[in-house]
Parts: C-alpha cells; structure tokens; sequence
C-alpha cells in the first residue's frame, strides 16, 4: 500500500477527458428526451431496383417507420396483376429505414406495395 | 506518470474486453438496446455508476490507488467513459451501430452495452493483475514446457468462449452484414485487443519479462500465436455445431471463424491468465 498520493496531472487529464465524454453522452439522452415524440409507428415504402434473375423479377424496396415507437413484425405485400408478394421485418424501430426485397414473375414497375400489419415489439 | 496512466487506462481497457465480449456477441442485448427510452438510459448509467464506485471501492482499474472516496467517485466516472469507449468501439466493429440509424438507436446499444465493459473496467486489477507470489514458480521452465502451458491455456479460453458463442445465431448475424474488406478490420481489432490483454497482464510494468517462456515470449509473437491457435478452435467449434459442414462456402467458413476469432482470442488470453 502506497502513501496518499496527490493526484498527477495525467490522472486529471484522463478524468476530464471522461467527464466531457460523459457529459456528451448524457447531453444526447437529454437531447432525445426534449425531442422524444410519442407517435406510433408509421410507415413509408419507396421502390428501389428491379433486377432479372432468370424468369424473376427482384424489386428491391425501402421501409421506414416514420413514427417515434419501433414496430415488429412488420409485414409488406406487393401486389400486381393477379400475384403476391410479401415480406416481413422483424423489428424496424422508429425513425429507422430497413431494406427488403420482393420477388415477382414479371416487371413489377407497376406494382402496388403496401405494410399490411405489424405487432408492438 | 504519462506511462503510468497509459498503462491504467489499458487495463481497464483490456477488462472491459473480457468481462464485455460475451454480452457484446448477444442479440437480445442489441434488440433491447434499440429500443430503450431516454429515461431508462440514464437510469442504466447511473445504476451502473453506483456499482462502479462500489467495484472501485474493492478493486478497480488502477494500480496503487489509496482508496479515498474521491478518488472512488473519479475514478468511477473514467471507468464509466472507457466502459462507453470500448463498447462504441465494439459495437461499430461488429457493424451492429452504423451512422444510417436513428440516433436513439445507436445511443441505446451504446448505453446497454457500456454496462457490462464498464463493470469489466471496474474488475480490471481482479481480472487481470496477478499478485507477485507466482514468481518463484516461474524460474526455469524449459522452452516447450513454458509453450505447451500457455497454448493450452489458449486452447481451453478460446473453446470455453468458442462454445459459448458458436452455437447461436450472432456469428451468422454479424458474419452476415460485413463486407469481406471489413474483416480485415475484425482481425486487426482482434490483434490489437489481444495484445493489450496479453500486455497488461504480462508485461505492463512489472519490470521481470519472464524468462524461458518459449513461443509466447514477447508480446508481439505471443498475440500472433495466441490468434492463430484462436483462429483453429473457433473453427473447430463451429464444425462441432454444425454452424459449417463440408457444403458450406469457402467465403463463408472464412467469415465465421473470423467473425468467432475475436471472442476466442479474447477468451484464449483469459484462459493464459487461469493457468
């Protein structure tokens, strides 16, 4: 066991170091607090790219939820003439976009797409 | 004094890794965390603060400290900062916390994966400072006998790791979202945490390098073996679960066991410690 030892000037430093690291971190919990919204999830689908793979058509679409609470389960279809497709996400908290894929027979330019249902997590 | 606090702060680095990796490699941790409120992020940093001053009370992070209560409490705060540090680290290189997600997402990860690396900062001198008494029994071992225990060690730290994380579904997750060039950095981080265990334990300021240590004698070729044997058994444990077989690609054997290497190696410089 050592003597009291007065603190050296490497030990502050590292303390203020942390200190500012920590008073950042908690300087953005308060900021999501003050901005923290209570809307349910909703969402918003945009088409990406179609690709062929052999008789197959992959559209590639984007998902996001535009509410502050997260949605799970979330379950798309995409529908065009007489098929379906769907797909579903496990979790897509709020604020947050998730990239998924549809498969369909034919050019799904024309698609309609739509988020049928999603659970709370 | 610049070396000293280095040296501490390596240390609480270098726990934060053994206690965290476990909880790093754990899905759930990751899902609760995005999905955590504000209010609960302070409180899981508060509460983990008070289990820090009271670690730090016991045994902390940093060598020779005189247990004053003020030096608990700040103590306690930068075990706190390298506990976030290392787990924002931890989370980018796994690739589970990019810039395209809502922010109180990438908070929350960051916060609930803090708490285990920071308890890890807090247990830094139990986990790895080794009291002097093992001295004497160090004197001469011959060259293979000193190599034969310190890989043994790695073997049964990388397999108990390697078992516990091989079976569940992270590796794939992880394995999965990673661009082949990024498992580069995987390796490299793997390397330099490896390291800084290896440093701390061994060699961070007790002035006796031990001799006769066979293969593990320097840092440098020691992380090096430690890895690579690291490497194998995380290999070897996938096989065992059956995470790969003889149809699973070449690309993909690769990126598991990469993807696996870095809590086998952390897990096989714990087990360099037990024996």
């Amino acid at each position: 066991m050592k003597k009291r030892q007065a603190r050296t000037t490497a030990e502050w430093v590292s303390l203020i170091i942390s200190i500012l690291l920590l008073s950042c971190l908690v300087g953005m919990i308060g900021w999501l607090w003050a901005t923290e919204g209570d809307e349910p999830a909703q969402f918003s689908l945009a088409m990406g790219e179609v690709r062929q793979v052999g008789e197959q058509f992959y559209l590639e679409i984007t998902v996001r939820n535009d509410g502050d609470q997260a949605a799970a389960a979330v379950e798309i279809v995409g529908s065009l003439d007489d098929q379906q497709s769907n797909v579903t996400l496990d979790l897509l908290p709020g604020h947050a976009e998730q990239n998924a894929t549809l498969i369909f027979s034919s050019d799904p330019k024309q698609a309609e797409l739509a988020v049928v249902g999603y659970s709370e997590p | 004094m610049w070396r000293r606090e280095f040296d501490d702060l390596l240390n609480g680095i270098a726990g934060a890794f053994l206690f965290g990796i476990p909880l790093l490699y754990t899905m759930e941790v990751w899902d609760i965390g995005s999905d955590l409120t504000p209010l609960h992020m302070l409180l899981y940093l508060g509460l983990t603060y008070i289990a820090l001053v009271a670690l730090n009370r016991a045994t902390g992070f940093r060598r020779n400290s005189d247990e004053t209560w003020s030096r608990s409490l700040a103590d306690s705060i930068e075990a706190l900062a390298l506990g976030a540090l290392v787990a924002c680290f931890s989370l980018i290189v796994l690739r589970r916390v990019s810039f395209d997600l809502a922010y109180d997402v990438i908070l929350g990860k960051v916060i609930l994966e803090t708490m285990p690396c920071a308890i890890g900062v807090g247990m830094a001198n139990g986990l790895l400072r080794r009291e002097d008494d093992d001295e004497a029994q160090v004197e001469q071992q011959s060259f293979w006998h000193a190599t034969l225990v310190d890989a043994g060690g790695t073997m049964l730290g990388a397999t108990v790791v390697g078992l516990s994380i091989a079976p569940t579904d992270e590796v794939g997750v992880i394995a999965a979202s990673l661009p082949p060039w990024w498992l580069w950095l995987i390796m490299a981080a793997s390397l330099l945490i490896s390291y800084v265990i290896v440093f701390q334990a061994e060699f961070g300021d007790h002035q006796q390098r031990k001799q006769d240590r066979g293969l593990f004698q320097s840092p440098l070729s020691e992380t090096i073996a430690s890895y690579i044997i690291s490497l194998v058994f995380a290999l070897v444990t996938l096989r065992v679960f059956n995470q790969i077989d003889a149809s699973t690609s070449l690309a993909q054997i690769i990126d598991y066991t990469i993807v696996l290497g870095l809590p086998a190696t952390v897990g096989g410089a714990a087990g360099r410690l037990a024996v």
